[in-house]
């Protein structure tokens, strides 16, 4: 089938750049290293002001969200220089359909990095670190619907940014912006309720928590603010918003191509 | 009409010229870029945004938790405002140096060896970026709330310590972009590299060094001395205990050490352009 | 003038395996070859000379190329322009040169041609006198004042070529070396181009190293042709000579009233091309009178319409040469 083409394609594709997947390895351990130190640091210094976690436990948040980050792969160029060339009416025009094909890349990118990247570096942050997450058979089952689900937004995040170069030259802006948001308000380090409260607020509403604080927080059975169930309920329904931004974006900026001619 | 026969100018250019020449291709650049950039003022706004969540990351922490490692709010902010400043200076100058793979995979780099100039100057000069101020700015920002918040003796010598601390800085930070980019003679695709090199490492030094287990302190001091960047000289400006440095004149290290990474750059951008001069790239 | 004894360049190539194994076993190890991509090159060109430097892809032109103008060190062998080495001297031998690549401009592409010019002025050190008079030469023969104010960026191939052109020779250098010059561009802007780089090396005695792939610039420009295939010279000399030596002949075309279906001639015609039932082309020996075409056609009782003669097609012979060169 085409599509598992697609998916392998990716993941070889991935391989061929050695050095590069050296250094996106350090770089990853880079920041687990990072946080775990500042965590230790912290935790010893001012245990009061940990809440409901504790040292091992913050480590291990910083090390399961780096590895969730890390095995979310993506080829971000590949929409925007296409719509960027006009390349893409070449996709539009082949015989498969090119959302599909965007996903089966993402899907092959992101295969390779959990078994290039996230699982030696889950092992060698285990050894090093000596810390054991906190995560139990149930608290497993119940991540993977979760990571499937923040998996799917981090997808159409990328691609909606991605389609926006029908309308914008620069998309480089937004991806900057999408990354400052990320950075601040996914818990991609810094587990949300650590945050100010006015903050949490705020951030609550946004679908970011959903992209790493929440399957996280799942995996390694810290209680949230919710039922399981509530939790599901509200990623299909993030899922819902996002997807129906982001193809209305793709949609409406392919037509917008078809009538200028590309 | 006639082409006048002129006869090909032999002689090299003065060093003043050459300068001059320099600098002509320099603001040219800046000016190309700034008609590039769409929407210029929209994109530093969201670098702003950018480094704006950076900080609050660390703010947050630091909210929370009083200290990192026994180094306040206004300290950590001191230490972040040294390295903010170094780095718009090196994002000023050396931004060009970043695409250097490219101009090696698509044939700039050969222009710029036919031409009578440096082709190591010819990369610097044609990548000025003038968003380097906006670090600057965010710099002297964090500068000023840093002082606000705690006590630091200025005077006319701190006052000259302080910049020589920010130029051997950028230095450090330069020297190690030229390295990374002559890589790029010997290895198709340095993008991560660069990213890791460039961008990634800099995350250690928004925190206090004493976090960090003592292979990476020794790492950061020995091997790839980005410490003295803001880490150590911070240690002068606040009057902090010396009791993680390896030494009390680790200091004053940085500018000292910013000129001989500068001086190893150099020699090893040298070798790397002879390697490419015989394996073609 | 320049002066190539001996030259040669030797690369190493990595090998990667196809596949997923394959890549995956290249992330530790891959194999290393040897490539010879010049192999033991002489040549000399006096002044004022056009030399052709004609090779197919990968037979190592722009290699040799890379080495005269000192982007590349040669493994082994020696070069010299005007008395200097390319590679050693770089910075002093590139004020005596200009060089076109084809397909990679040396404008500043985001700035005004007129501002390129300027920052080469500075960097050449032209006299200001000198610069204004080669400006107005330009001007003229190119029409570069059309576009001389607009982005590099914004130009059109032929506009963005003879900018190129004209930048490379404004310091007046003795050499020009133009690697295709003529690629991609339309017949009209290629004659002008032709004409141009005619009239640099006739009038003012620039001499000219140029290497393309359009036979019709070779033919047009060249008096000498160097021949390189698989890293070895094998042929250089000139054109006329060349033909002679492939026996590479004049080509007759002719229409015949009436259609046919096979054509029988003696020799030493042959037939080269049958366009149509009713046109031929047919190669005869550059001397040969036609006499003894026609006498052969009209005993089969053809009865020819129209019957040209033209000069020996280069291309064809060179087609040839690698053909033969390919069996060895």
């Amino acid at each position: 089938m085409t599509y598992l083409k697609f998916i392998s394609k990716a993941f070889q594709r991935s391989i061929a750049y050695k050095l590069e997947y050296y250094t996106g390895l350090m770089n990853a351990f880079l920041y687990i290293f990072i946080f775990t130190s500042v965590w230790q640091t912290v935790a010893k210094e001012s245990p009061g002001a940990l809440g409901t976690w504790s040292g091992e436990t913050l480590v291990s948040y910083a090390i399961l969200s780096t590895l969730i980050k890390v095995s979310f792969g993506r080829n971000e160029s590949l929409l925007t220089n296409k719509i960027k060339t006009g390349d893409i009416v070449y996709d539009i025009l082949k015989p498969y359909n090119f959302v599909m094909m965007y996903f089966a890349d993402s899907f092959g990118v992101s295969l390779f990095q959990l078994f290039a990247r996230a699982i030696p570096l889950l092992i060698f942050s285990l050894l090093f670190f000596g810390v054991i997450p906190s995560v139990t058979t149930i608290s497993l089952l119940q991540f993977i619907p979760v990571y499937i689900m923040s998996f799917l937004l981090f997808i159409m995040f990328g691609f909606m940014i991605s389609s926006l170069a029908f309308f914008f030259t620069e998309v480089f802006s937004f991806m900057i912006l999408y990354s400052a948001l990320v950075t601040l308000m996914s818990g991609s380090v810094i587990p949300l309720n650590l945050f100010p409260d006015y903050l949490v607020k705020i951030i609550a509403w946004s679908p970011f928590p959903y992209l790493y604080y929440y399957p996280t927080t799942v995996l390694i059975g810290t209680p949230i603010q919710m039922e399981y169930s509530e939790l599901i309920l509200r990623y299909f329904l993030e899922l819902l918003i996002v997807g129906t931004i982001t193809f209305t974006i793709y949609f409406s900026g392919k037509r917008k191509l078809e009538f200028a001619g590309g | 009409m006639e082409l006048t026969k002129g006869k090909p100018n032999l002689l090299e250019n003065t060093f003043a010229e050459t300068l001059y020449i320099y600098l002509r291709i320099a603001t040219a650049s800046i000016k190309s870029r700034m008609e590039y950039r769409a929407s210029f003022v929209i994109f530093l706004f969201t670098l702003l945004t950018f480094y704006a969540a950076q900080i609050s990351t660390i703010g947050i922490v630091i909210t929370r938790f009083k200290t990192i490692g026994g180094w306040s709010m206004g300290e950590m902010a001191f230490l972040y405002s040294l390295l903010i400043l170094s780095q718009g200076i090196v994002t000023f100058i050396f931004s060009g140096i970043l695409d250097f793979s490219t101009y090696v995979r698509d044939g700039t780099f050969d222009r710029f060896l036919v031409r009578p100039l440096s082709p190591l100057s010819q990369v610097i000069m044609g990548g000025f970026e003038i968003t380097g101020f906006a670090h600057i700015i965010l710099g002297f920002l964090t500068f000023v709330m840093a002082n606000s918040l705690i006590e630091v003796h200025w005077n006319f010598i701190n006052g000259v310590v302080f910049l020589a601390v920010v130029v051997g800085g950028a230095l450090i930070l330069g020297s190690i972009r030229i390295i990374i980019a002559a890589i790029a003679f010997y290895a198709v695709n340095t993008n991560s590299l660069v990213h890791l090199f460039v961008f990634s490492s800099r995350e250690f030094l928004l925190y206090p060094l004493n976090i960090y287990s003592g292979g990476l302190k020794f790492l950061l001091t020995f091997i790839v001395p980005l410490a003295f960047i803001n880490f150590y000289p911070a240690h002068y400006f606040l009057n902090k205990s010396g009791e993680n440095l390896f030494h009390p004149m680790f200091v004053f290290g940085t500018l000292p050490i910013g000129i001989v990474m500068m001086l190893f750059a150099l020699w090893f951008w040298k070798k790397g352009q002879n390697a490419y001069e015989s394996a073609g790239g | 003038m320049i002066e190539v004894k001996n030259l040669s360049k030797h690369f190493k190539i990595k090998k990667r395996k196809p596949g997923i194994l394959g890549s995956i076993v290249s992330l530790v190890h891959s194999e290393v070859e040897y490539l010879k991509a010049v192999d033991d090159i002489s040549f000399s060109i006096k002044p004022g000379e056009l030399v052709g430097y004609i090779g197919q892809n990968g037979a190592g032109k722009s290699t040799t190329i890379k080495m005269l103008t000192g982007i590349l060190t040669p493994t082994s062998g020696q070069i010299t322009v005007n008395g200097l080495d390319p590679s050693r001297d770089r910075k002093f031998n590139a004020r005596q040169i200009g060089v076109v690549f084809g397909q990679r401009s040396q404008l500043w592409m985001d700035l005004p041609v007129e501002e390129s010019f300027d920052l080469l002025r500075s960097i050449y050190k032209i006299d200001s006198k000198v610069y204004k008079q080669k400006l107005d030469f330009f001007f003229e023969l190119l029409g570069l004042d059309e576009f001389f104010n607009q982005q590099a960026r914004k130009l059109s191939l032929g506009q963005r070529m003879k900018a190129d052109l004209a930048a490379s020779l404004l310091h007046s250098p003795s050499v020009l070396f133009l690697d295709e010059p003529t690629i991609g561009l339309d017949l009209l802007v290629k004659e002008k181009v032709r004409e141009f780089i005619r009239k640099i090396n006739t009038e003012e005695k620039v001499t000219i190293i140029l290497t393309t792939h359009d036979i019709q610039d070779i033919e047009f420009l060249a008096q000498r042709i160097i021949i390189i295939e698989k890293g070895k010279k094998e042929y250089d000399g000139d054109i006329a000579n060349f033909n002679k030596l492939l026996g590479n002949d004049s080509i007759v075309t002719i229409h015949f009233v009436n259609p046919i279906k096979k054509l029988e001639l003696p020799k030493p015609f042959e037939i080269k091309e049958k366009i149509s039932d009713q046109q031929y082309s047919l190669n005869i020996p550059d001397n040969e009178p036609l006499s003894g075409l026609l006498e052969a056609l009209q005993k089969q009782g053809l009865q020819i319409q129209e019957i040209n003669r033209h000069k020996p097609d280069l291309g064809f012979a060179v087609k040839k040469m690698y053909a033969k060169t390919g069996e060895v």
